[in-house]
């Protein structure tokens, strides 16, 4: 409507223009106050039509799922909402791709009663989010007639779990994914080294990584490593292996202390700093993959996401389980969910999504992507027949021993403190001890977690 | 008599029919943000449910006066505009200046020049990683080369020097992001020499005549006719380094070591990650008054060697 | 005499020199840009690294266009652009003269005002003002884009041409006023056509801001269809292990041509000789 305003309005200023030109005076006159009041009139309608039927008018939108990732999950998100569409004719639906910065803007978008109506989330995050009331609780609807999902019998565990904050469950876990340790197939072929064994030790990590690590070329500087250290969260496997945690069952008791921390992190230090089979930091910049993929590191640890990239590099790889220490075997686990909107006013149809995408048919297209674990059991043998070349069932063998994560509402800011004192510690600027130490003392932790010395501001 | 004051009272009524705009965008947005986030500064919320909504009087700001994070961020946010400021001008001038030249080519010269404003964005930060590789960055090797270089010409403790690792190095981060930002002058460049562009020819053929030296034709001519412009790219540079955000949030992430925890970076991460809305809104204003206070310093100055040919 | 002109002669070959070089430092992004998007994905990670790779993997383009609906975000990109560009520089001209040379009750107070607008972080402003916003119903359009481009569009460009606008000589005006035009008329025939320079500067860093932002429609739209490039271009990175740096380079090249070209013919505008004072050669 308002472009036609604005349309009349150019065309009476050029007739303004030609009056003038003409010296039909009046006329000129005439044709520019109506060019200003089209104009005016347009700008208007352009500006506030929107806020009135914001406001007043009831539009019946679709259906809308919002989901984050690189093109390749937009193309599987237009597959998924294409079935959708097929199973469920009547429902239109709309995938919204977030193409950053997700959590941020979902943010806004709760705040302002503006979410979608289904909203892809991960794990970590979800019990702030959670506790905001934005979250529908679902366990209303997991029973409903035809449209029902057993979480407990159907899904993995951890991948239930992890979407229930105080009982209620909050989302339905559609995919995730473990980590293991990734190996250079090329690299061990090269060094002399025989692929790692399901039941190996610490021990035998060692060794392999010092097999791996060599100058070639005798210039002083080395150039193949054995492992590329990750972060801490990367790093839990290890931690595990020592009997180490970070925080109690009930997530709010402070545990990165004692011999056992001091073990798994001294460990952590030593690969780079007393055994060289890490490289450090300005050594070698690339990320885990990137620096995996050139040969440069024999092995790192990831989760089955780090795939599609490996595969599409040609890089000859294989996973294997991660090695036992002291304390047992133990991996870290992580999910990602679909959860639904309280103030949707489509919940019925969001449910129908939710349920399809966490069915079978679905499961099995995400993991024909290959870059996670679908949660739903039954998903498993279309995930591990999706890549022959690599033990994939590795990642399932591995969900018998995989540990939900040490997550809290406070989360972020554990991870950047740890983040912060671990790097200091890894690039040999200060000790173990010192490193566990400032954690504990650390200020905005104090204020958040049960320290072991009881203190607690 | 009667001429003066309607002529004033139409100046006025012009006036604010010209900056019209700006006021009623000021007045129905931007005045409103900012008192609603003057309001978030008086109270502990999350950012997502209201119903967590406390009031906090001052404990922000009494709180961010306590915070060892924020000295550190703080700080490190003065360095880096104390120094890629000036610098950074200099630079700006200089290319500006060497571009006003009549070379031939100098069309090409100008749009090289302005180039990396022109690339921005993530692809000139993954590019600077790459060149800031310790290993097999550009600048290091650049840096090796010339080592050998100097060794060959008989310096030979040249060899062995080690080149610093850049953005991965606790001492280095901060110059490495200062040097970038030395990279991107664009827009100061492009403004300065605008402003070189419009002094006069005829004062330079005064001065001349007044057997002017190069030096003196810079300090006496140049410098004056182009302060306004000068002056704006001081004030922008403070205002603009001072709330430093995106390079460090996509390549060092405050790192290492916090050493390149810029005070806005800071302030996202309390605001969004942590979710302390109301905290991040304290320091959000604390660092609104710091600025201020430095602009009206600056403006203060300006008084003295800003020239301004209408007046 | 010789040596003057030997003088002047080593002057210019020096400046050519320093010119040069600075064009390598410059440019090199660009160089690596375009290496590095015709390259296949493994060797962009090659280690050492390489400028080129042969044979040059012109694919790289064809696909990184075909994978997004390219064409589509950069005709939003240009329609956001223009729009915003447009609005910036008509309206922060007229605010900035305001502020430069028309004298009105509590001018120095709204100045400061005015500055004080961007001293505040923008990212504690961005919950109030999407909830400004949404109450207008303009989330998921264009407008939060355009329409404060045209409310003076942002305090940067205003304070620019206030700056400008100050060094305009007095008498210019002063003749004009006496002669008794009006002031739109000593806006519109006196100082706009003095500001020619300023004016296209503007629009060009206009112009180039408005193409690269990403924040606002990141915040404000969800529709995937109104895109524009800055948001499409994300869609290589953030893979887990690596961006599809090839495809991201490759697009990131054609999104960037049409600012190339722009500024290429702009700037013979910005040095335009202009007559201030009838002296200037």
């Amino acid at each position: 409507m308002h472009i036609v305003l604005w349309l009349l309005c150019s065309l009476s200023l050029a007739g303004r223009t030609l009056c003038s030109r003409h010296e039909f005076d009046r006329a000129a006159h005439a044709l520019g106050l109506f060019a200003a009041v089209c104009f005016a009139v347009g700008s208007l309608l352009w500006l506030f039509g929107d806020t009135y039927s914001h406001h007043f008018a009831d539009k019946d939108r679709e259906l809308r799922i919002s989901y984050w990732g690189s093109y390749r999950e937009h193309q599987m998100w237009g597959e998924i909402l294409d079935g959708f569409s097929q199973t469920y004719p009547d429902i239109p639906v709309r995938g919204e791709y977030i193409t950053t910065r997700y959590e941020e803007k979902i943010q806004q978008l709760l705040l302002a009663d503006e979410a979608p109506d289904v909203m892809v989330f991960q794990d970590e995050p979800m019990p702030r989010f959670a506790s905001s009331g934005k979250f529908e609780p679902l366990d209303g609807y997991l029973h409903r007639p035809g449209l029902s999902i057993e979480l407990d019998r159907d899904y993995w565990d951890t991948a239930v779990t992890s979407f229930q904050v105080d009982g209620t469950t909050f989302g339905v876990p559609i995919w995730g994914g473990n980590c293991l340790v990734f190996y250079n197939r090329e690299a061990f072929r090269l060094a002399g080294a025989e692929a790692p064994e399901d039941d190996w030790t610490v021990e035998d990590f060692l060794r392999v990584c010092q097999l791996l690590t060599g100058d070639d070329d005798d210039d002083g500087r080395v150039d193949r490593y054995g492992v590329l250290l990750p972060g801490w969260v990367y790093w839990l496997p290890f931690h595990y292996a020592f009997g180490a945690t970070h925080l109690d069952p009930s997530h709010q008791r402070w545990t990165l202390w004692g011999e056992r921390a001091e073990a798994s992190y001294g460990f952590f230090q030593d690969l780079r700093h007393r055994h060289h089979v890490a490289p450090r930091r300005d050594e070698l910049t690339e990320s885990g993959s990137v620096a995996f993929m050139t040969g440069r590191v024999g092995m790192f640890i990831s989760g089955p996401w780090a795939m599609p990239f490996l595969n599409e590099a040609g890089v000859d790889y294989d996973v294997a389980h991660v090695p036992s220490g002291p304390g047992g075997r133990g991996t870290r686990v992580t999910w990602d969910c679909l959860a639904m909107f309280s103030g949707s006013k489509k919940k019925d149809q969001a449910w129908k999504l939710i349920h399809f995408v966490a069915s079978l048919p679905v499961q099995r297209i995400i993991a024909r992507y290959q870059r996670s674990v679908p949660a739903l059991k039954q998903g498993q043998e279309a995930f591990v027949s999706g890549n022959p070349k690599v033990h994939a069932e590795r990642f399932i063998e591995a969900l018998a021993y995989a540990r939900f994560q040490p997550i809290s509402l406070h989360w972020a800011l554990m991870s950047r403190e740890i983040t912060s004192q671990v790097d200091m510690m890894l690039d040999g600027n200060q000790s173990v001890q010192e490193t566990l130490t400032s954690l504990v003392d650390n200020e905005h932790l104090r204020q958040v977690f049960i320290m072991p010395d009881g203190g607690r501001r | 008599m009667n001429l003066p004051t309607s002529r004033a009272r139409r100046e006025n009524l012009f006036g604010y029919l010209f900056a019209a705009p700006w006021l009623i965008g000021f007045g129905g947005l931007t005045l409103v943000s900012m008192t609603a986030s003057l309001f978030f500064s008086l109270i502990h919320w999350d950012g997502i449910n209201v119903d967590t909504i406390r009031w906090a009087g001052v404990d922000n700001y009494a709180r961010a006066l306590g915070d060892g994070d924020v000295a550190i961020a703080l700080w490190n946010t003065a360095y880096y505009s104390f120094v890629s400021v000036p610098l950074g001008l200099a630079f700006g001038l200089a290319l500006a200046m060497l571009l006003n030249q009549p070379l031939k080519g100098v069309t090409l010269f100008r749009t090289i020049f302005y180039m990396p404003a022109v690339v921005g964005g993530v692809a000139t930060i993954m590019m600077w990683i790459w060149i800031f590789n310790p290993d097999y960055g550009l600048l290091n090797s650049a840096l090796y080369r010339f080592c050998d270089g100097l060794a060959a010409l008989g310096w030979e403790a040249a060899a062995g020097w080690r080149m610093p690792s850049w953005i991965f190095s606790q001492d280095w981060a901060m110059p490495s992001l200062i040097l970038m930002s030395l990279w991107g002058t664009g827009s100061a460049m492009l403004i300065f020499l605008a402003a070189l562009q419009n002094v006069p020819d005829s004062l330079y053929e005064a001065s001349d005549l007044d057997g002017a030296g190069r030096w003196a034709k810079f300090r006496y001519v140049t410098v004056p006719q182009i302060s306004p412009a000068l002056f704006f790219n001081l004030v922008m540079g403070v205002i603009g380094s001072f709330q430093v955000f995106t390079q460090a949030f996509l390549m060092t992430n405050g790192g290492p070591n916090k050493a390149t925890l810029f005070y806005v970076l800071y302030l996202y991460n309390k605001a969004f990650s942590d979710f302390e809305l109301g905290y991040a809104s304290a320091l959000a204003w604390i660092l609104f008054l710091i600025i201020l206070a430095l602009t009206a310093l600056i403006f203060r100055s300006g008084q003295l060697w800003v020239y301004y040919e209408g007046e | 005499m010789i040596d003057h002109r030997v003088q002047r002669l080593l002057l210019r070959i020096g400046l050519y020199v320093v010119a040069l070089g600075l064009s390598v430092v410059f440019l090199f992004p660009l160089v690596w840009a375009v290496g590095a998007s015709l390259k296949p994905l493994l060797e962009v990670y090659r280690y050492p690294p390489s400028l080129l790779f042969w044979p040059l993997r012109w694919d790289n383009y064809t696909e990184a266009i075909a994978k997004l609906p390219f064409l589509r975000f950069i005709t939003n990109t240009l329609m956001i652009s223009t729009a915003a560009t447009l609005g910036q520089v008509l309206s922060a001209s007229m605010v900035g003269y305001a502020f430069a040379r028309l004298r009105w009750r509590g001018r120095n107070f709204w100045f400061v005002c005015l500055l004080a607008t961007m001293m505040l972080p923008g990212q504690v402003l961005l919950i109030p003002n999407y909830l400004i916003f949404k109450n207008l119903g303009w989330v998921n359009t264009y407008k939060p884009l355009i329409v404060p481009a045209w409310l003076g569009g942002g305090a940067f460009f205003i304070f620019l041409f206030r700056q400008f606008f100050r060094g305009v000589p007095a008498d210019l005006t002063d003749a004009a006023h006496i002669d008794g035009a009006s002031e739109i008329r000593i806006y519109a025939s006196i100082i706009l056509p003095l500001a020619r320079p300023v004016m296209i500067t503007v629009g060009v860093l206009s112009f180039m801001g408005n193409w690269q932002e990403f924040m606002m429609p990141l915040i404000y739209l969800s529709d995937y269809q109104l895109y524009p490039i800055s948001m499409g271009l994300r869609m290589y990175q953030q893979v887990e292990g690596g961006s599809y740096v090839h495809y991201l380079m490759a697009a990131s090249v054609v999104a960037l041509c049409p600012l190339v070209l722009l500024f290429f013919f702009a700037q013979r505008h910005i040095t335009q000789s202009l007559l201030l004072t009838g002296s200037k050669g």
